[in-house]
């Protein structure tokens, strides 16, 4: 497989100087045609919304598909500049149907989320009546949607359902979700842990130097963001890091686990009580208290579901981590070999950097919203986040290939443990998850990571 | 510091990991050292963290490479490959924790099958300010570093005490280091008595210029 198509594919978009999620909408047409012409995909799995089908055919038929993704960018390209050269972005706003019916349509778009919005409102007010009328959610185009980024309103209702936490129909979700929560509240009880974290006498010993670690790590969590520095938030995060290392015991509690924790309390429990969670509040409310037994136990579920696909990350030797460092090097040795050389040149170890991307999931990496704009995208990858995730670190280290080139150690290991991520915004995003995604696309043997 | 192009060309570099249980201070000493500054609140090191520094001693001026180690057991497999690269191994635990004092054991006797007694031993006991959770008797420090032949400290990341000391020590203790530069070993370990965060003060004055 040639890197060298998908490198001009991926300039050439960024040259479009528009959102990555539009641009690859012109890519959608062409690929229309091509996946006709091969009779058609097959919409197994997770994997099927419009991106996937784009590059789900490259996988199947990887020199072909190089060829069409090069092939189609400079026709469309070319289309573009000849017939509209001023106007991208009203392309990209959807004043060409051709576009808009290529990106997914609008309309879907709305129905979609009015949808949403309407089973959140329901099972907020628990009108059993009104879920029942509701239509169920057509897991593909949510995930399509995820994809492109969820609005901050509905991202809580999009995740759980992503995480097959809350059903697809609405009609089943109060009484799925009900006994969830409940089997939450009970297991907790039943460790003891109810009447404050910190206060028990029923552990173990070996429960103890869990809950000991974990005590020490949740107070220094998410250090940018006052709001995860209340006691409410600790104690929650600790109830449910502590349940969760019990339930598993082949790895216990791994540092790191409490900073992928963060995004999913965050977004449950800003989803119940917007106003009071500010990420630089100092102090929840204690009549939002009540409110949040239900997002807890919604993010120990979610967290469980998440963490499904990574176990292999946390037992020991964290076998997982290994096998996908030496992947993501395997990788860089096809996509940037002269990035490759120089740190082997420098000394500079992959496990030296990404080793924390991966046990965090680039967590610590970016800011709090910027991540939960990635999130949406992985976790619109249900099932295959974990590999996917190894390409968007290829990617990170792609987009600061140049900067790395011309660091010697020890500046060279600093600047990669310090990414100048920390601005970054959702657009940055959207540009990184394009080129991971033309990569999975394009290096097929992604699916045995 | 790099504008000294002189001393540059015959600079001396050493790696040093540091090594303790979880909590015990690592990336808090190392980051007193580097910025003179004090947080509660570090994130749990992840994996491997590094960080550089110049040191200017009286005769010479060394490059330290400092590799901060995460503490909890699971991510041991990653340790071993930087006890084998490092010249000096800085193993540090908690006053107020008897258990991360005892655990220190482990740590040295994994430095000293890896490295043998080709490698500079120091033990670090940290956070000496709180001396109303002390656990660890400064005795029993300095009994533990006699009885294992290593280089022993008290130290406060907090209030700063004994940090540039410490790394003095290394300093002074380093392979071809001068005589000159050894009477660093005659420098005062500032008792870490209570409620005197200021003890420090002439040790950092007088220590390194960086």
């Amino acid at each position: 497989m040639e890197p060298g198509a998908t490198e001009t594919t991926w300039w050439s978009l960024r040259a479009l100087r528009f959102p990555a999620s539009a641009c690859l909408g012109y890519l959608v047409p062409q690929f229309s045609e091509w996946e006709a012409q091969q009779g058609g995909l097959s919409t197994d799995g997770p994997t099927s919304h419009a991106l996937h089908y784009l590059f789900e055919a490259g996988i199947e038929r990887p020199g072909a598909a190089a060829l069409n993704l090069s092939g189609s960018r400079t026709s469309r390209g070319d289309a573009a500049e000849t017939k509209d050269p001023a106007s991208p972005r009203d392309k990209a706003s959807g004043t060409v149907p051709e576009i808009t019916a290529s990106i997914g349509s609008d309309k879907a778009e709305t129905t979609l989320w009015t949808q949403l919005e309407a089973i959140r409102e329901a099972s907020r007010n628990r009108s059993v009546g009104l879920l029942t009328s509701l239509a169920p959610v057509d897991r593909s185009a949510l995930q399509r949607l995820a994809w492109r980024g969820l609005p901050d309103t509905l991202r809580a209702m999009a995740w759980k359902m992503l995480l097959d936490y809350c059903p697809m129909q609405p009609s089943r979700l109060l009484k799925s979700v009900g006994r969830k929560r409940e089997q939450y509240w009970q297991a907790v009880a039943d460790l003891g842990l109810v009447s404050g974290p910190r206060l028990d006498g029923r552990l173990s010993s070996e429960d103890w130097v869990r809950k000991r670690q974990i005590d020490l790590d949740v107070p220094r969590t998410a250090p940018e963001c006052p709001l995860f520095h209340t006691s409410a938030i600790q104690d929650t995060m600790t109830r449910i890091l502590h349940l969760w290392s019990v339930r598993h015991p082949a790895s216990g509690y791994v540092q790191g686990l409490n900073d992928i924790l963060v995004p999913l309390v965050y977004v449950f429990y800003a989803d119940h009580a917007p106003e009071q969670f500010q990420l630089d509040r100092t102090l929840v409310p204690e009549q939002a208290e009540p409110l949040l037994r239900d997002a807890e136990a919604d993010a120990y579920w979610c967290l469980c579901a998440l963490l499904d696909a990574l176990q292999d990350q946390y037992v020991f030797a964290q076998p997982g981590i290994q096998r996908r460092v030496q992947y993501l090097e395997r990788l860089m040795q096809r996509i940037d070999a002269p990035l490759c050389a120089h740190l082997a040149e420098q000394n500079v170890a992959f496990m030296q950097f990404a080793f924390r991307w991966m046990n965090c999931l680039l967590v610590r990496e970016f800011p709090l919203p910027v991540t939960l704009r990635l999130w949406d995208a992985y976790l619109s990858e249900r099932g295959t986040f974990a590999a996917f995730h190894v390409y968007v670190c290829a990617a990170l280290l792609v987009r600061f290939s140049a900067e790395l080139q011309q660091r010697q150690f020890p500046e060279l290991v600093l600047f990669l443990q310090n990414l100048p991520t920390r601005d970054w915004t959702e657009q940055d995003i959207s540009l990184l998850l394009s080129q991971a995604y033309l990569w999975k696309a394009v290096f097929a043997d992604a699916r045995r990571l | 510091m790099s504008s000294q192009a002189g001393a540059a060309a015959a600079l001396s570099k050493y790696k040093l990991v540091f090594l303790g249980d979880q909590a015990v201070g690592k990336t808090s000493i190392i980051t007193r050292f580097m910025y003179d500054k004090f947080d509660n609140s570090y994130q749990a090191t992840i994996g491997i963290d590094f960080l550089s520094k110049t040191m200017y001693l009286e005769d010479r001026t060394v490059r330290l490479q400092l590799w901060d180690t995460a503490g909890q057991e699971r991510f041991r497999s990653l340790i071993p490959s930087y006890i084998r690269d490092s010249s000096v191994a800085v193993v540090v635990y908690d006053v107020t924790s008897r258990r991360s004092f005892l655990n220190t054991t482990k740590w040295i006797e994994e430095v000293r099958n890896e490295r043998g007694n080709e490698v500079i031993i120091v033990l670090v006991g940290n956070k000496g300010d709180q001396s109303d959770k002390r656990q660890v008797s400064t005795e029993e420090g300095e009994a533990k570093a006699k009885e294992l032949d290593v280089l022993f400290i008290e130290t406060s990341a907090r209030t700063g005490a004994n940090v540039k000391a410490l790394f003095r020590k290394i300093a002074a203790a380093l392979p071809g280091v001068s005589s000159a530069t050894n009477r660093g070993n005659e420098l005062i370990d500032v008792k870490l008595t209570p409620q005197e965060p200021s003890a420090s003060q002439p040790q950092q004055a007088s220590s390194c210029l960086c």
